[in-house]
């Protein structure tokens, strides 16, 4: 399918310009997360406190070709000094992308299902946020998964991160015992 | 479309299984989704239009652009609400503010108790000052 660039407004041309822009930096997005999940997957022993990970951007490294394909061919509609891609062969890789994130997904969940435990990590959901495609988080011992964690789940998970950065190793009491003072400071904020 | 329809599914799933959160965690949270869904579909839509040279129809390969596009950027969205996240500023916004309503309401209620008791105690004084009518004594 040869769409001819002269048909297209300035305002279309500016929007496909823009839009390239942004699907570039979207799949720069979904390779850093997935490239950061591998590496956290591959470093279990090294993570004291949690691990972030995100399924769907494993997964989504499917989309990322037909994404960059998009993207040059949306930047060949704003700049027609570029040689153009033919649409069809994106449109027809667009169904099997689609179908190979969906069982992707399932597959990971699977796997993550069997390989994080088996390193000794938790799933928490009362850590993990609420969102179709957000991360999950896995905690490495039970005692960092409190009942009402989700309250402060963003607080906890910083200072997961600065205890990690700065190579302490707390007890499960002083775990539990911070975790309670942020509950008790954010009951305190809005109850 | 199904993106909202499963956030609400989750947030609502969230908010049972958590008995300490609020009506504003779960509308912070789906506004967030709903913000991130238009958005993404909105560009999803657009720059498949542009691409195929014309409004996408409901025909297969278009179609399932539109969703791999949308589907994306939802995930590119996602990552950067790492450290935005939007969903639980919008809650603690939310909260905020519920919490100054209730003590403005609070406030309110405390001065019409207080009003209430002058009436009940002293009728004449309290509506001498209520209208601010000079107390004029005949001697």
């Amino acid at each position: 399918m040869a769409v001819d660039n002269s048909e297209l407004s300035g305002l279309q041309k500016g929007l496909a310009f823009i839009y390239s822009l942004v699907l570039l930096v979207a799949n720069l997005l979904i390779a850093n997360e997935a490239w950061s999940a591998l590496k956290l997957l591959q470093q279990t022993e090294q993570r004291f406190f949690y691990m972030d990970i995100m399924p769907f951007a494993l997964a989504a490294l499917w989309l990322v070709p037909v994404m960059l394909m998009l993207s040059y061919i949306l930047l060949t509609r704003a700049l027609s000094v570029l040689p153009q891609l033919n649409v069809d062969k994106l449109l027809k890789a667009a169904l099997p992308c689609l179908l190979l994130l969906l069982v992707s997904r399932v597959a990971i969940g699977f796997y993550l299902g069997d390989y994080l435990p088996s390193k000794g990590f938790i799933y928490c959901d009362k850590l993990s946020r609420t969102a179709a495609f957000s991360g999950q988080i896995w905690v490495s011992k039970q005692a960092y998964c409190h009942d009402e964690s989700y309250l402060v789940n963003t607080e906890v998970l910083e200072w997961f991160d600065e205890q990690q950065s700065a190579g302490t190793m707390p007890s499960n009491d002083e775990v539990t015992a911070q975790i309670e003072l942020f509950i008790a400071e954010y009951k305190q904020r809005y109850q | 479309m199904l993106s909202l329809v499963l956030s609400v599914g989750f947030h609502a799933v969230d908010q049972l299984l958590n008995d300490q959160k609020t009506w504003h965690d779960f509308v912070g949270g789906v506004a967030a989704d709903v913000i991130y869904a238009g958005v993404a579909t909105a560009i999803a839509y657009s720059a498949v239009s542009i691409a195929v040279g014309g409004i996408v129809t409901f025909t297969l390969g278009p179609l399932a652009l539109v969703v791999i596009v949308g589907v994306g950027l939802a995930i590119g969205f996602a990552a950067l609400d790492k450290k935005i996240r939007l969903g639980e500023k919008l809650a603690a916004l939310l909260k905020q503010e519920s919490a100054k309503l209730d003590r403005s309401m609070s406030n309110v209620s405390h001065a019409a108790d207080k009003f209430n008791n002058e009436y009940s105690n002293d009728t004449m004084d309290f509506l001498h000052r209520i209208f601010a009518i000079p107390k004029l004594a005949l001697q």
